[in-house]
């Protein structure tokens, strides 16, 4: 959001096969929870949803590596990896 | 081939290479230094830096530099290493310190008070004014990312004595503050914070060129995570 994010250099990796699908890191993700009411209809519009029992990243540009989800996830699923 | 370009990844630094046959430049980058404040992001002239999750890195989530310099981009300047208010960055043409742009006179020197910050005794440098604002209401339930990022623990989110209360939930410490940027540069929740420096302390006497007015510029717009 900020004015000088040009793109994001990292990139949020989830582990499938350590994935457990509860749904923390996309309750704890503060984009996900800043979402305005208008905007929670679709899937488009948030960061890290579960879909089929396992954590998915929808969009990776809207993460800002709090790391919020890494210390929500249980099994440690979720790490954060240099894009390029 | 030359020119050659380079970038890596060393234990506690990132080196950023430029070789010809002559003239071998080098920005360094020091990872017990840097914070991740964001300021050369904003003052690179060719937008060749770009941010890491600065967050998680601060929490010990992640293991990644901050701040990453493209190569490709870089011409080399030095206002980011100029401006770092950590002195992070350095640039060393053929393995000397050196600042072509403040030699030939196009940057001011600057007026800054030295800080050693309370989390971890860093130096830090403060040369601007301004304040920063916290709109408390957007913050989603639960975060403290900006209160655990501050270098200088000017951010508290104090618990209310009772839970149903709404107290104001992010406090700043205007006097603590260092503006460095950080706080703003790794809030999550969009418009929950903002910066504004309104002025930026440097001689004003000295000559300096249109590449300072420009920084100056992009430095005191009011910046909104």
């Amino acid at each position: 959001m900020m004015e000088y994010n040009l793109q994001n250099v990292y990139e949020l990796h989830i582990n499938p096969s350590l994935c457990v699908g509860c749904g923390d890191c996309a309750t704890a993700c503060p984009h996900n929870a800043s979402l305005p009411p208008e905007k929670r209809g679709e899937e488009e519009n948030y960061t890290i949803i579960v879909r089929n029992g396992k954590a998915f990243v929808v969009n990776q540009s809207f993460c800002d590596g709090c790391g919020v989800c890494i210390s929500a996830c249980g099994p440690k699923a979720i790490t954060l990896k240099i894009a390029r | 081939m030359y020119p050659y370009f380079a970038s890596e990844i060393k234990e506690d630094k990132v080196v950023t290479r430029m070789k010809t046959l002559d003239v071998d430049i080098t920005l360094t980058l020091d990872l017990n230094k840097c914070v991740g404040c964001g300021t050369c992001t904003l003052v690179c002239p060719k937008e060749a830096i770009r941010r890491g999750p600065v967050g998680a890195i601060e929490k010990g989530y992640a293991n990644l530099p901050p701040v990453l310099v493209d190569e490709k981009k870089c011409s080399f300047c030095g206002v980011c290493s100029y401006m770092c208010p950590f002195e992070a960055l350095e640039l060393r043409i053929n393995g000397e310190p050196r600042l072509i742009l403040v030699e030939e006179g196009a940057l001011p020197p600057l007026q800054y008070k030295e800080i050693i910050t309370a989390k971890k005794g860093k130096k830090a440098k403060k040369y601007a004014e301004g304040e920063v604002i916290a709109h408390w209401e957007l913050c989603p339930a639960g975060c403290s990312t900006c209160a655990e990022v501050c270098p200088n623990e000017a951010i508290i989110i104090p618990k209310p004595e009772k839970p149903w209360e709404k107290a104001p939930r992010v406090q700043i410490d205007q006097d603590k503050c260092i503006l460095c940027g950080l706080c703003v540069n790794a809030c999550p929740a969009p418009g929950a914070l903002e910066i504004n420096r309104t002025k930026i302390f440097y001689d004003e006497e000295a000559e300096h060129t249109e590449i300072w007015d420009r920084i100056v510029e992009k430095l005191t717009t009011k910046l909104v995570s």
